[in-house]
């Protein structure tokens, strides 16, 4: 044989495996959750994998590493760790960025991974308790501007996003509503509904099992999407507040330096996800808003997320350490 | 459907064979896991779920939660034969349980946590069944002032648990306070004591402090006295396996006690079991005609906080069927997991899923009587753990309490904090300074600073709060009762032995 037909079929098979995917999974995928099993992002990393093998989109096992402790300390830190590393990739929430602005011990941040895709919005509702004495949103906005600190809202610790929302809708327009924390969710409930705090804001997944039960009302819904569950639900923009709060988002981010090609191959993957059917009734089952943002999208997302937080937390006198 | 009639169904359900047969799994995974220092009922539950997915609601609900009231029944066994609490809500039962072990009583102790434990259950039930709608009104109207008024009543009985000296008993109950104070702060997410670490963020968990303090530290007291060939006496005799008639007799109010307290505590969301086992233990010294004998092994000091833990269950699970609202860890675990069968915990969880409802009451009867059959036989089993030399238990009980320590969050840091607690267990224990008020100020610390910083945000900083609210201040009148009364009984305590030396 010629070194000619050598050297052309050389070059014609490095052009062929050029055009094939430029990196694809090798080794089983490790997909890490800041919660123990059962938790809101474990729940979501397990109902996404679990289309992922029905559908048969990865060729590697893809498995859960629940990595909890210090909130998403734990989780973020052994991202970290595994820098380079393509096969480990985490699901994030609000928590992390939280976490990371209030924290000294929480150095890591999704921004400093690979940011990857956001998946979901969480939308939030306003409620109150069925007997309450406030039953209109108009009633209980007026009176936190009238007079500060009488109405009293229950939530979780001031990482949260209901306490974020909470000091922009402070600074914006005036509402100064006293915020009580709780830490865990059965309290919280508990205090709305024996009248100990006056309104929550909740996800309407939490909501909708105390609404049927004829526990509480939804006066309001802090975003602009349409909630499937309290369609009769009206946006905060009808009773006056013009800003845009916070979101709860959910994504996905690799460990730090992986190669882009990496970033692209779960990009796309997690993009597919979304469009199919199974996942569309998770959706609706679970009442969260759908909102695919790619790798760019998402660092700028979590950029602005970072920003606003920072400066509701410092407007409301609480210490930032970053 | 009225309570009888759903009762009825309810059994029809759990009577099946496979319910029944569900029912045990959960029971003896419940022990076993209660037995094992560290492994909680949380954690095993957690990991069961993927895998009871498979079973439909009722029979999957049937034995996750065989598997958290089973905990309650395994977790004193290592209590008292080991001094290592095996559940947070265990912790008490090492005080009494322990020392009558030491006697030679270990059967007979065993024993009584199991008829106690069996007691407080199914009372623990028949108030769920009968009163869940009305008790979960009430378990609503417990705000941030009555918790704190609940601690406070919980705090005043540390003087009842402080033994002779009033002052030691105080120190360690400060010292108990500090260590539940390290972690982040709820309200502004401030760290404190963490130095830095990030293990520390979320504080120090329970079960390392209590088998550091109580179980290692024994150990290593015990490694001073080598003369001794084994830590305990073997109970003897058929008579000394299981608790006499006249034990029994002496426990009746404790078992009361143990069902009524574990119960209205158990249905605070938030309050936890060891809560419960603390205002058990305490009120059962108050009121009792020889109080300055607990601590030194007496039955009613066992059957009361044992009794409370169980019932604890029974309450506990009222927010959560009725209300669909977890009042802790655990219930947590299985608020979610019934959320995924598609059963919705709530006031109408009754009438949609009465299959699932009132199967699950109706195998708590069941389950319980399983317990009891299935841990009494055991006692003289596991009395026969004692016959294990002193040199090989030691280790071996180290052994446990590393594994236990490590299996909480899986990382070594938490074997360096055990090790740091056994030391400080052992030099508090020379001080001859009492470890109980230690382990209830860590117990209480959290609530009470919680629930007095929220009673404060809703007064904006006024005090009288805890005046206007009827049942905060019920609470308190009984925390100063207490403290009078431990006052009034030991000042008349120091007079009569005044005068029986004079006279």
């Amino acid at each position: 044989m010629n070194i000619r037909a050598m050297a052309l079929g050389v070059l014609a098979t490095l052009m062929a495996t050029g055009a094939a995917w430029a990196w694809e999974p090798s080794e089983p995928i490790e997909v890490v959750v800041h919660n123990a099993p059962g938790g809101g992002n474990d729940i979501l990393a397990r109902a996404l994998l679990s289309i992922i093998e029905r559908e048969k989109m990865v060729p590697v096992r893809m498995q859960v590493a629940n990595r909890s402790g210090g909130g998403s300390t734990t989780a973020a830190a052994y991202m970290k760790e595994k820098a380079g590393n393509p096969h480990v990739i985490a699901v994030f929430s609000n928590l992390w960025t939280s976490s990371t602005l209030l924290q000294a011990e929480a150095t890591v941040a999704p921004a400093d991974l690979t940011p990857i895709a956001t998946l979901l919005f969480d939308p939030a509702v306003v409620v109150v308790a069925k007997d309450s004495p406030y039953q209109s949103l108009t009633e209980l906005l007026d009176k936190g501007k009238a007079e500060p600190g009488k109405i009293k809202m229950g939530g979780g610790s001031v990482s949260g996003r209901e306490y974020i929302m909470l000091q922009q809708l402070k600074s914006a327009a005036g509402i100064d509503w006293k915020y009580i924390s709780f830490p865990s969710g059965g309290e919280r409930v508990a205090a709305l509904l024996g009248g100990h705090v006056d309104v929550m804001i909740m996800e309407p997944a939490e909501a909708a099992e105390l609404v049927r039960g004829g526990q509480i009302r939804v006066l309001a819904k802090a975003g602009k999407e349409e909630i499937a569950e309290f369609p009769e639900a009206k946006p905060l923009s009808d009773f006056g507040i013009a800003i845009e709060l916070v979101s709860a988002a959910r994504g996905v981010a690799g460990t730090p330096d992986i190669p882009a090609e990496a970033v692209d191959y779960y990009a796309d993957l997690f993009k597919r996800v979304l469009e199919t059917q199974e996942w569309k009734d998770y959706a609706v089952k679970s009442m969260v808003t759908t909102n695919f943002m790619g790798p760019a999208d998402s660092k700028a997302f979590l950029a602005t997320l970072t920003d606003e937080m920072r400066q509701a937390l410092k407007s409301s006198g609480i210490e930032v350490v970053r | 459907m009225d309570t009888f009639t759903g009762l009825m169904h309810g059994f029809a359900v759990a009577l099946t064979l496979k319910n029944v047969l569900f029912c045990f799994i959960g029971c003896l995974l419940g022990t076993v896991v209660g037995i094992l220092p560290g492994l909680g009922p949380a954690a095993t539950i957690a990991l069961l779920l993927p895998l009871s997915f498979n079973l439909d609601p009722a029979s999957g609900i049937i034995m996750l939660t065989g598997i958290y009231y089973g905990a309650k029944y395994g977790g004193s066994t290592t209590s008292i034969l080991l001094n290592m609490p095996g559940e947070s809500s265990s912790v008490v039962t090492c005080i009494d349980g322990y020392q009558m072990a030491k006697k030679g009583r270990a059967g007979a102790a065993l024993g009584i946590a199991a008829i106690a434990s069996f007691i407080a259950g199914t009372v623990g039930i028949v108030a769920l069944t009968l009163l869940a709608p009305q008790v979960a009104r009430v378990a609503l109207s417990f705000g941030p002032p009555e918790y704190c008024a609940l601690m406070v009543l919980g705090l005043s009985l540390a003087t009842v648990l402080s033994g002779p000296s009033l002052l030691k008993g105080a120190l360690a109950l400060l010292i108990g306070l500090t260590l539940a104070g390290v972690g982040t702060d709820l309200f502004t997410s401030t760290s404190r004591f963490t130095f830095g670490r990030p293990e520390l963020i979320a504080g120090l968990d329970f079960v390392i402090i209590a088998i550091g303090i109580f179980a290692l530290a024994e150990v290593f007291a015990n490694l001073e006295n080598r003369e001794t060939a084994q830590l305990l006496p073997i109970p003897r005799g058929f008579r000394n396996l299981l608790p006499s008639w006249a034990e029994l007799r002496q426990c009746r109010f404790a078992f009361l006690n143990g069902s009524v307290t574990g119960f209205v505590v158990g249905v605070l969301p938030g309050a936890g079991s060891a809560i419960a086992s603390f205002l058990a233990y305490g009120i059962e010294k108050a009121v009792s005609k020889h109080p300055e004998k607990f601590g030194t092994g007496v039955p009613e000091g066992l059957a009361a906080p044992e009794g409370a833990n169980n019932a604890d269950t029974g309450g506990a699970l009222i927010p959560l069927l009725t209300l669909g609202i977890p009042g802790g860890g655990t219930t947590a675990i299985l608020l979610t997991a019934l959320i995924v069968w598609g059963v919705r915990p709530g006031p109408l969880m009754m009438i949609e899923s009465p299959d699932v409802f009132w199967g699950l009451v109706a195998s708590m009867y069941l389950g319980n009587v399983m317990l009891l059959l299935l841990n009494l036989p055991l006692v003289p089993l596991f009395s026969q753990l004692l016959r294990v030399p002193g040199w090989l238990l030691g280790p071996i009980i180290f052994g446990l309490a590393t594994i236990g320590a490590y299996s909480v969050a899986f990382r070594t840091f938490d074997l360096w904090l055990l090790l740091g607690f056994s030391l400080l267990g052992f030099v508090l224990t020379k001080a001859r300074m009492p470890l109980a008020p230690l382990i209830l100020g860590f117990v209480l610390g959290d609530m009470l600073e919680r629930s007095l910083r929220q009673s404060l945000m809703m007064s904006d900083g006024s005090l009288w709060i805890f005046a206007e609210r009827g049942l905060t201040v019920t609470l308190l009148v009984l925390a100063v009762l207490v403290l009078a009364g431990s006052r009034l009984s030991s000042l008349k305590r120091s007079r009569a032995a005044a005068m029986t030396e004079a006279g």
